[in-house]
C-alpha cells in the first residue's frame, strides 16, 4: 500500500515541478489567509455569530497549513534528486532603499523554513480547533480569533521572511499578539500587568536584537539571508540554476555571476572575506571543517568592506552575541525569563500555541538561521550553550515545588528551551530544531490536557484540590500521559530523540575537547532532565491519581472533553508518539555534517565512544526521576504543603523562584519606579504646574488689583479723563 | 480816580512789558482759570446737574480762549497770505457753541431719565458700575 501511494506521489512529480514558479511566486498566500481572517474578525467581529468568527479563525489558519503542505511537497518532491540547498523564493519588490543598501520585500521555503512553517500551521491549526471548544462561551471570541490570526500572520512573517528586517518585524508582531492575548481578559488588572510584564521583558531583549541587526548591516552592508534570484543575460536565474554543476569554475558547485552591490547575503560575505575560501574563515575561528558550508549561496563576486586592525571574528562575534540577547528576551533564557510564568494568565490555548510551541522558538530559529555566522564566533557559541544550560537546569529546578499546573508546564518550557539553546550552543544547530519540533507537539498536548482539566473543574489549577481524575477524563488522562512520557524523555518517543541527541551532543564535545565547561553543562543537563522526569510524573500524579481533594460539586461536575477539544488532543499525542521515530533522519545528520535541513553541524567527531554511555546516563535520570515521583506521590500520596516544608531552604528557593522576581522589583524596577515619581515631582510639579499654574494666579491677582479703578464714580472717571488729557499735552508739547 | 490808581498801579508796575489789560495773556489766563474752576467743579461735586453747569463752563473757558486767539491774531490772514486764517478761532468758538448746547440737552434728558429711575441724582448713588 505504501508503495502504491509512493507511486502516485511519484507520478505527481512533474506536474509539480513544473508548477513549482506557481508556487514559488505564491508563497505570500501562506502569512496572507491568517492576516485576511485577522481583518475580518477584527473589523467585522461585533457583526458575526460567535459560531461564524470562530469558523473563520480556524478556517484561515487551515488554509495556511493546507498551502504550507503543497508548498513543502514542491520543494522535497523530487526525492533523493533535491538538494537540501534547495528553496522556494519569492521577491515580491523592494522595501526600502537608501544609498547601496537596499532592502526588499520577499518570502524563502528552505528546508528549515518549512519545517518551522509546518509546525506553527499545524500546530496553530490544532490549537485553533481546540480554542472552539475552549473559547465557545467567552463574549469576546471574534477578538480571541482575530488575535490568534494576527499571531500566525506575524509568525509566518518570521519564520519566511528572506531578510532579518522582515524576521524582525515578525519579530516585533509576536511580540505584540502575545501582549495581546495574555492580556485578553483585561478586565481583571492582573492579567494586564502580565501582559504588559511580557511586553517590556521582551523589549529589553530586543534593543539587543536591533543592535546586532544595526552591527550586521555594519559589517556586511546587507540583511539578506539568501541569495537574491534575478535576471542575467535575459535570463531569471534562481538557486535552481546554481545547483547545476559548474563548468570551470571551483566554488563547489555554484556558477559565479556578476551582481549589483547591496544585494549579498551573509554567506557571500563570509566567503569574501576570507578571500573566497570558506574553510579559511572557520579556520581563523578555530574550528576544523571542511569547505562545505551548505546554508548560503556562495556564487557571487563582489568587493567586500574591510575592517582594517580587526579581526572579523571579533565584529562577527559582537553582533551574534546581541543577537542572542534579542533571543533570551524572546525565548524566556536566564536572565528575561520572568514573564513566561506570569504570562500563564491568559487562556490556555495562548499558553499552548505562543508559548509553549511557536513564538518562544522564535529564538531557536533566529539563531539556526544565522547558524554559519555564529559557527564563524566561537565565543558566541559558548556563550549560548553557557545560558542554555544554566537555563535547562535552573527552570526545571524552580519546576519541581509549583503548586500550579499551568506554572509547572510555563516553567517546563523554560527549561525545554534551555536545551535548545544547548543544542545550537554546542554547534548542533538542527538538533536545536529536531527540539523545537517535538516539543512543540508535546508541550502544546500538555497545555491543552491541563486546559481541558481546568475546563473540567471549571477553573480549579492548583494542583492540591486537584487528584483522582483518571477515570472521569480519561482521553485527557492517556494523551497527557503520552505527552509526559515524551516530555520525561522514554524511550522511542519523541522527545526522547531529541532530548537523546543533544545529550550526546554535548557529552561528546567534552571526550573531544576535554574542556570543563562542558562537562558542567552535560552535568546540569543530566539533572535537569532527572528533574524533568519528576515534576512531570508529580503533576500526573497529582492531577490524575490518588483521591479526588477537588471540591466535591466541582469534582461532580467534572466531564470529558467536547470533541472540538478531544481531537486536537489525539492529533497531538499521535505525533508526539511518532514525530521521532519518523522524521529524525531528517534533523540528525548521517555521516557527514549536513543535516537534512540544510544547516551545517559543527558537532563533534567521534561521538561513536560515549553513546552508550550517554544513552544509560539518560535513561537513568529518566528512570530516577519517574521512581521518586511515584514513590512520593502514589506511594506516600503527598500532597504539596508549603507551609510545612517551609524550613528547607531549597524548598523555598525553589517555590519562590530562587527570588528572582523579588531581586528585580528590588534592584530595577523599584528604583526605575522611584526615579519616576522624582521625575514627575520635579519636573512636573515644579516646572511645569508652577509655571502653568502660577501664570493663571498672577494674572488673577494682576486683575484683582486693578479692579479697583473701576469705582462706578462718575467724578473720578471725569478725574481720570482729565488726567489723561493733561499727559498727553505734556507729553505733545515737550516732543 | 484814585482807587483806580491805586489798584491798577501794582499790576502796571509787575507787568511793565504787557502793554494793556486786554492782552492775549490776560485773556488766555482768565480762561484758563474759568477752566480750572469748571474742572474742578466736574471732579469734586456730587450733583449731576452742578456737573453739567461745571462742564458748560469749561466749554465757555475753552470759547474763550478760541476768540482771544482770534482777536489777538487778527491780521493773520495778511501775514501768512491764507484766506480765512484769522477766523479760524471764530469759527471753532461758534462750533462750539452749537456743541456745547447739543450736549446740554442730551445731558439734561439723561438727568431726567437718571431722576425718574433712581430718584437721585448725587453721583455716590450712583454706582452700579463699581467691580
Amino acid at each position: 500500500m505504501l508503495n502504491s501511494l509512493g507511486q502516485w506521489f511519484e507520478s505527481l512529480n512533474p506536474w509539480v515541478l513544473s508548477h513549482r514558479t506557481l508556487f514559488e511566486r505564491t508563497l505570500i498566500l501562506i502569512p496572507l489567509l491568517p492576516l485576511a481572517g485577522f481583518l475580518v474578525n477584527a473589523l467585522c467581529g461585533a457583526r458575526l455569530t460567535r459560531r461564524a468568527a470562530a469558523n473563520i479563525g480556524v478556517f484561515a489558519s487551515l488554509g495556511a497549513l493546507v498551502y504550507s503542505v503543497v508548498c513543502a511537497v514542491a520543494l522535497t518532491l523530487p526525492g533523493a534528486a533535491a538538494d537540501t540547498r534547495d528553496c522556494l523564493h519569492a521577491v515580491y519588490g523592494t522595501w526600502l532603499r537608501s544609498g547601496d543598501f537596499s532592502v526588499s520585500f520577499g518570502l524563502f521555503m528552505d528546508r528549515l523554513g518549512m519545517v518551522m512553517t509546518l509546525i506553527v500551521t499545524g500546530v496553530g491549526t490544532v490549537i485553533h480547533l481546540y480554542s472552539v471548544g475552549y473559547m465557545a462561551h467567552d463574549p469576546g471570541i471574534s477578538r480571541f480569533f482575530a488575535y490568534m490570526n494576527l499571531f500566525l500572520f506575524a509568525m509566518l512573517l518570521l519564520v519566511l521572511g528572506d531578510n532579518l528586517l522582515l524576521l524582525y518585524v515578525g519579530w516585533e508582531g509576536v511580540g505584540l499578539c502575545s501582549y495581546l492575548l495574555i492580556g485578553f481578559w483585561y478586565e481583571d488588572a492582573k492579567n494586564a500587568a502580565a501582559g504588559m510584564k511580557a511586553f517590556v521583558v521582551n523589549r529589553i531583549g530586543d534593543l539587543g536584537f536591533t543592535l546586532g541587526i544595526l552591527a550586521l548591516i555594519a559589517i556586511f552592508g546587507t540583511v539578506n539571508l539568501v541569495a537574491r534570484p534575478e535576471r542575467v543575460g535575459g535570463q531569471r536565474v534562481t538557486k535552481q540554476t546554481y545547483l547545476q554543476p559548474a563548468r570551470g569554475e571551483k566554488s563547489g558547485g555554484y556558477v559565479a555571476l556578476p551582481r549589483e552591490p547591496g544585494l549579498l547575503d551573509y554567506g557571500d560575505a563570509l566567503r569574501l572575506l576570507s578571500n573566497n575560501k570558506p574553510a579559511e574563515c572557520y579556520v581563523l575561528a578555530g574550528t576544523r571543517l571542511p569547505a562545505e558550508v551548505t546554508n548560503f549561496d556562495l556564487s557571487r563576486t563582489l568587493s567586500a568592506r574591510h575592517w582594517p586592525g580587526i579581526a572579523i571574528t571579533v565584529l562577527l562575534t559582537y553582533a551574534c552575541v546581541l543577537l542572542f540577547i534579542g533571543a533570551i528576551g524572546k525565548s524566556a533564557q536566564i536572565p528575561l525569563f520572568v514573564w513566561l510564568p506570569d504570562a500563564m494568565a491568559g487562556p490556555t490555548p495562548v499558553s499552548a500555541l505562543i508559548h509553549a510551541a511557536t513564538m518562544v522558538t522564535a529564538g531557536v530559529y533566529m539563531v539556526c538561521r544565522l547558524n554559519g555566522l555564529y559557527a564563524a564566533s566561537p565565543e558566541a557559541l559558548r556563550m549560548v550553550a553557557i545560558i542554555g544550560g544554566a537555563t535547562a537546569l535552573f527552570a526545571a529546578l524552580m519546576a519541581v515545588t509549583q503548586l500550579d499546573i499551568k506554572k509547572v508546564l510555563a516553567y517546563s518550557t523554560i527549561s525545554q528551551l534551555g536545551y535548545m539553546f544547548l543544542g545550537l550552543g554546542v554547534g548542533a544547530f538542527s538538533l536545536g530544531i529536531f527540539h523545537v519540533f517535538t516539543h512543540a507537539f508535546f508541550k502544546a498536548l500538555l497545555f491543552l490536557c491541563a486546559g481541558a482539566v481546568i475546563h473540567a473543574l471549571a477553573g480549579e489549577q492548583d494542583l492540591r484540590r486537584m487528584g483522582g481524575l483518571r477515570k472521569r477524563l480519561p482521553v485527557t488522562f492517556w494523551t497527557m500521559v503520552i505527552g509526559a512520557a515524551a516530555l520525561a524523555g522514554v524511550p522511542w518517543l519523541s522527545g526522547w530523540y531529541s532530548k537523546d541527541a543533544i545529550l550526546l551532543e554535548v557529552l561528546a564535545r567534552y571526550a573531544q575537547t576535554h574542556d570543563r565547561l562542558y562537562l558542567w553543562l552535560y552535568a546540569a543537563a543530566v539533572l535537569g532532565a532527572f528533574c524533568t522526569a519528576f515534576y512531570i510524573a508529580r503533576l500526573l500524579c497529582l492531577t490524575f491519581l490518588g483521591e479526588s481533594r477537588a471540591e466535591p460539586e466541582k469534582q461532580a461536575h467534572a466531564h470529558e472533553a467536547p470533541l472540538t477539544m478531544a481531537l486536537p488532543l489525539l492529533v497531538l499525542a499521535a505525533f508526539s508518539l511518532l514525530a521521532g521515530m519518523v522524521w529524525h533522519g531528517l534533523f540528525i545528520p548521517e555521516g557527514g555534517r549536513v543535516s537534512g535541513l540544510g544547516t551545517y553541524n559543527i558537532s563533534a567527531e567521534g561521538t561513536r565512544g560515549v553513546e552508550r554511555l550517554n544513552e544509560a546516563l539518560a535513561f537513568a535520570a529518566t528512570l530516577c526521576g519517574l521512581a521518586l515521583a511515584w514513590l512520593l506521590y502514589v506511594r506516600k500520596a503527598r500532597v504539596p504543603d508549603p507551609e510545612a516544608a517551609a524550613r528547607r531552604v531549597f524548598y523555598r528557593l525553589s517555590l519562590h523562584k530562587f527570588y528572582v522576581d523579588e531581586a528585580y522589583q528590588a534592584f530595577i524596577v523599584g528604583p526605575f519606579v522611584e526615579g519616576a515619581r522624582l521625575a514627575h515631582w520635579v519636573i512636573e510639579m515644579l516646572c511645569i504646574d508652577l509655571l502653568v499654574t502660577g501664570t493663571g494666579k498672577g494674572v488673577a491677582w494682576l486683575g484683582g488689583y486693578l479692579r479697583r479703578l473701576q469705582t462706578g464714580l462718575v467724578n473720578f472717571y471725569a478725574a481720570a479723563m482729565l488726567l489723561g488729557a493733561l499727559a498727553l499735552l505734556i507729553f505733545l508739547l515737550r516732543s | 480816580m484814585a482807587l483806580q490808581t491805586l489798584l491798577l498801579e501794582p499790576l502796571l508796575a509787575a507787568g511793565a512789558a504787557q502793554p494793556a489789560l486786554f492782552s492775549l495773556t490776560n485773556c488766555l489766563i482768565l480762561a484758563g482759570v474759568i477752566f480750572a474752576a469748571g474742572a474742578w467743579g466736574v471732579i469734586a461735586r456730587r450733583n449731576l446737574l452742578v456737573m453739567l453747569i461745571s462742564i458748560e463752563l469749561m466749554l465757555n473757558a475753552v470759547n474763550l480762549a478760541f476768540i482771544s486767539f482770534a482777536r489777538a491774531h487778527a491780521n493773520l490772514a495778511q501775514q501768512t497770505l491764507q484766506p480765512y486764517a484769522g477766523e479760524t478761532g471764530q469759527l471753532c468758538a461758534l462750533f462750539v457753541i452749537a456743541i456745547a448746547a447739543a450736549e446740554a440737552a442730551v445731558g439734561l434728558a439723561i438727568v431726567i431719565a437718571l431722576f425718574r429711575n433712581r430718584q437721585t441724582v448725587d453721583t455716590r448713588e450712583l454706582r452700579t458700575l463699581q467691580q
